[in-house]
């Protein structure tokens, strides 16, 4: 938030700084800069101001909010009441109000209640910026004072707010002509709280929440400005204590209009990039009006449609934008069907093992990936553990006996009769039950049978596979399956592949769950060479 | 004085207002009848006699309680200056007996320009508040105790509570103890032992009467003659006001306004925002401001939410109304998927999309709060499987779809057919 201008003269060389001159300037000037004190005019925005046009000309289509409020927060000196800032997620609320308060040049305090995840870490986060502490290495990284019950955070803060309020008032008396740029223009101190809703969440959220809303009215200061940022809207935040609800600034979601805006900003080929958004934005916009969503979507698909222009600064004429369209036509439905997905840079060895392997699959466009293979890797014994998991969340556990046998293979037997009206019927509730219930639980004991099982059986066959050598480089070792078992079962846990379940009111030993679905775990047994198919039971 | 600067500040002069409750209530103050009055007796009468006295200030939020009550200590403080000590308790902070036997004995250190020590133990701070209870007993001065947020105090074992009235029940100590409280049976949250040592008095706030009102607005929206103000625009701003606050429309617009809550808190948060879009070129107050002012005061969040909703959130919140007409108890996502898969089936329509789409869209649904999960904290199961609930009505969902730019005629077929 407040920067630092930079120092001139370095104030002290250390041994390591004097020996490596060339690179170590930045990180010399930072250093000796963390040791300057902060004063009240690190409490604005920072950078040079803006004006009112730019600023409604960097936020295309926010022009009523942004004039809501600045009327709102009213001019200098002017008190105000609480301000409730509510609007979808990517909507803009967290930038605009920094930005007006850039423009505005008056000091405010912004914390967020995302980094600030518990009363006290919030409460000291404010006390820190209001008296103007900086955690560094002489103070051990500690608050300037511990905080935890709302009383003392009370207190702490009349206390700092006046401090700094008669800073202000001081400041505006003297000018700085060396820094009027970013020099605290007011006497108003501002609160902002961004992500509210995550204090829903809270183990204190019944007394911090109204207190956070009762603020005003307790600390009955006009000095200062609370203002309250949150995603969700302000009936979201009723309980049983009351307060007096702050004022509303709205700030709906983008219409198509107001997007095409958005993503022609900063472009630079903007001929090509109108008729791009000409084919894409609506199909697009029936799923998602989010920007941060749309624009993941957009980037790849309008490397694709660049692919066949040679000059980006051509203005597209009529028959061109049909060839582009066509040409882009077949990956939008594909893209359409995408949860965004940010696709990182394979290391060259893979992508060309990847080309020889393509050679002879389809090819499709990189945006969706066709993947017969896992994208991550996991280990082997984790990958049979999965198995076991999901043959035991599937399968009911009167069938293991059938169909794992003594030796570890499958049981051939397989009954063939002619299905009943009366076992359609069944089966068709069968499948709604597990719609609506879900993978059933299992005891730990039965997955580590079922995995016993089944790594034998692998054993067995690795045997004779190791006459082939595949080349793949994978240890397979004896005994190497079954070691650490458990802590490969916390692992999976941990990546959320198996749940771990409340305990059977019986027995008492905890039940655990598998969560992936059948393509996945089909995926992992193709990479094992596993039979899944026959271990299944279908109902 | 230029007519821009002379309406800044003037609007800086109605926004201090209106922030400030204190100079709101004390036109509401002046009748003998008022709660201001009946306040100010009792107080005053306990200090001039040297008794203990207690009352309980009821009424609804923002009512102006505390702000009457301010206004009675101020004007006390005039009358008989070095007589009277106040200490003030928040229920919201205080209502933790450790807390709250600190919070006054760190006022009382504060008053009385005594060394606080924040190491001092319960016990400690409480004999030190008898004790100086004892000590300003025989000074002949009062301590006022203002507990605001009375019933938060009433949680729990009430000791402060009973700590408080039973020092007031000694000769020696001249006490006055002020419940603020919401709750309009504050008193019958309290303990038998408290509740016999309470003197019963309440003083109800009730919500101002239509005159009441009409004064109230002429009092906070009138610019003073005798201030920095240039007089001639003083006197024009009040004269536009006066018209204003006569004409039908406007009186219309406020009490459709305090249809909903009539507590003068409420007015002023309307007042707030249509003074801050107050025309600076002219400087006056016009109908206008009041008028855009009440829909943007006056939200309908859950209607904002489905404007705000994609067509495929919309599809599948049609779909899980389609559900509950259909009597499903418990539905979840996978259920969702099979009806938005049937009705895809039926109509033909061009927005199927994949499964890994519509969870994203399911999700986007449960930030914004018109769906839930029933199982609270059940995350035993993954997101397909949990059973959700809409959290909008089925008129509201309806009358957004029909306000929904471009919404899929299907959509509107479907919904009518389930009303």
């Amino acid at each position: 938030m407040g920067k630092e201008e930079s120092p001139q003269v370095t104030r002290r060389t250390t041994r390591s700084s004097s020996s490596t001159p060339v690179a170590n300037n930045v990180v010399e000037t930072t250093k000796t800069s963390e040791h300057e004190p902060l004063t009240i005019n690190d409490l604005v925005f920072g950078e040079d101001p803006i004006s009112l046009d730019d600023l409604l000309s960097s936020f295309p289509s926010r022009r009523v909010q942004i004039l809501e409020l600045v009327h709102l927060l009213g001019p200098s000196n002017s008190p105000m009441l609480p301000l409730f800032i509510y609007g979808g997620a990517s909507t803009g609320k967290t930038s605009i109000i920094l930005q007006t308060f850039r423009h505005l040049n008056r000091p405010f305090v912004y914390s967020s209640c995302l980094t600030c995840y518990s009363p006290r870490i919030l409460f000291e986060s404010i006390l820190n910026q209001l008296m103007l502490h900086r955690k560094n290495a002489m103070n051990g990284y500690s608050s300037v004072k511990r905080c935890e019950k709302p009383a003392d955070f009370v207190n702490f803060l009349r206390e700092a707010l006046s401090n700094v309020i008669n800073n202000l008032m001081g400041n505006s008396g003297k000018l700085n002509t060396k820094r009027l740029v970013s020099q605290a223009r007011g006497n108003t101190v501002y609160l902002i709280f961004d992500n509210l809703e995550l204090v829903r969440a809270w183990d204190k959220s019944s007394t911090i929440l109204p207190f956070l809303f009762n603020l005003y009215d307790v600390l009955k200061m006009p000095e200062l400005g609370l203002i309250f940022v949150s995603n969700t809207s302000p009936d979201t935040y009723y309980s049983s204590m009351g307060y007096i609800e702050p004022v509303p600034v709205y700030f709906p979601d983008y219409t198509e209009d107001d997007l095409r805006q958005i993503f022609m900003r900063n472009q630079a080929n903007r001929k090509v990039y109108s008729s791009f958004l000409d084919v894409v934005l609506r199909p697009f916009c029936r799923i998602t009006r989010r920007v941060d969503e749309l624009s993941t979507a957009f980037a790849p698909l309008f490397a694709k449609y660049c692919e066949p222009l040679s000059d980006l600064g051509v203005v597209p004429r009529e028959e061109m934008k049909r060839r582009l369209f066509s040409h882009l036509q077949p990956h939008i439905a594909p893209s359409l069907n995408e949860v965004f997905k940010i696709s990182s840079k394979p290391s060259p060895e893979a992508e060309s093992n990847k080309e020889m392997k393509q050679k002879g699959s389809r090819r499709r466009f990189a945006g969706c990936e066709e993947i017969d293979e896992l994208d991550f890797h996991m280990s082997t014994s984790a990958k049979y553990l999965l198995i076991s998991a999901f043959l035991a969340s599937r399968n009911p556990a009167t069938l293991d006996a059938s169909l794992f046998d003594s030796m570890g293979g499958f049981n051939s037997r397989k009954r063939k009769r002619k299905p009943s009206q009366k076992s359609l019927e069944q089966k068709e509730t069968a499948e709604q039950e597990l719609l609506m219930k879900g993978p059933g639980t299992f005891p730990l004991e039965r997955l580590l049978a079922i995995f016993q099982c089944i790594t034998s059986v692998a054993e067995g066959s690795v045997d004779e596979e190791e006459q082939e050598n595949e080349g793949l480089g994978v240890q397979r070792g004896d005994s190497g399956l079954m070691s650490d078992v458990l802590l490969q079962l916390s692992s999976l846990c941990n990546a959320n592949f198996i749940i771990k379940g409340g305990s059977c009111p019986l027995e008492g030993s905890t039940r655990y769950r598998s969560t992936v679905s059948e393509e996945m775990v089909l995926k992992v047994a193709r990479s094992l060479k596993f039979p899944l198919s026959k271990y299944l039971y279908r109902r | 004085m230029g007519r821009e600067k002379a309406a800044k500040e003037a609007l800086n002069l109605l926004r201090g207002r209106l922030c400030d409750p204190t100079f709101v209530f004390k036109p509401l103050s002046d009748s003998p009848e008022s709660n201001y009055s009946k306040l100010k007796f009792i107080i005053s009468s306990s200090v001039t006699e040297a008794c203990n006295n207690s009352i309980l200030l009821l009424g609804p939020r923002g009512s102006g309680k505390i702000a009457v009550l301010e206004l009675v200590l101020k004007d006390l403080f005039l009358e008989y200056p070095d007589m009277i000590s106040v200490i003030r308790l928040s229920g919201l902070l205080h209502s933790d007996d450790n807390c709250a036997f600190k919070e006054i004995a760190r006022q009382l250190c504060v008053e009385h320009d005594l060394l606080f020590s924040k190491m001092a133990s319960f016990d400690d701070n409480s004999q030190f508040m008898i004790a100086m209870l004892r000590e300003c007993g025989l000074a002949h001065k009062t301590v006022i105790f203002v507990l605001d947020e009375f019933d938060l105090f009433a949680q729990g074992k009430q000791r402060l509570l009973y700590s408080l009235l039973d020092a007031m029940q000694s000769i020696t100590s001249q006490a006055v103890v002020i419940g603020v409280s919401c709750r309009l049976d504050a008193d019958q949250l309290l303990e038998k032992r408290v509740r016999s040592r309470f003197s019963h008095r309440k003083l109800m706030f009730l919500p101002p009467s239509k005159e009441d009102l009409q004064r109230l607005l002429g009092h906070i929206l009138s610019l003073p003659l005798d201030s920095t103000l240039p007089r001639d625009y003083a006197v024009e701003f009040n004269a536009k006001l006066q018209n204003m606050l006569a004409d039908e429309k406007f009186k219309q617009t406020i009490y459709t306004y305090m249809d909903s809550d009539a507590t003068v808190n409420h007015l002023l948060r309307f007042l707030f925002r249509a003074v801050s879009y107050m025309d600076l070129g002219s400087g006056f107050l016009a109908l206008e401001n009041f008028k855009t002012a009440l829909p943007n005061i006056q939200r309908q969040p859950k209607l904002e939410c489905i404007t705000d909703c994609s067509i495929l959130e919309l599809y599948i919140l049609v779909c899980m109304k389609r559900l509950e007409v259909k009597e499903q108890n418990s539905y979840n996502f996978n259920s969702v998927m099979t009806e938005y898969k049937s009705i895809h089936d039926t109509f033909q329509t061009s927005d199927y999309y994949a499964r890994n789409v519509c969870l994203r869209a399911f999700e986007h649904l449960q930030q914004r709060e018109l769906i839930s999960f029933t199982d609270n904290r059940g995350h035993n199961q993954s997101v397909e499987f949990r059973p959700v609930k809409l959290l909008i009505s089925s008129y509201e969902l309806q009358k957004g779809l029909k306000s929904y730019r471009s919404c899929p005629v299907i959509l509107l077929k479907l919904m009518d057919r389930e009303a």
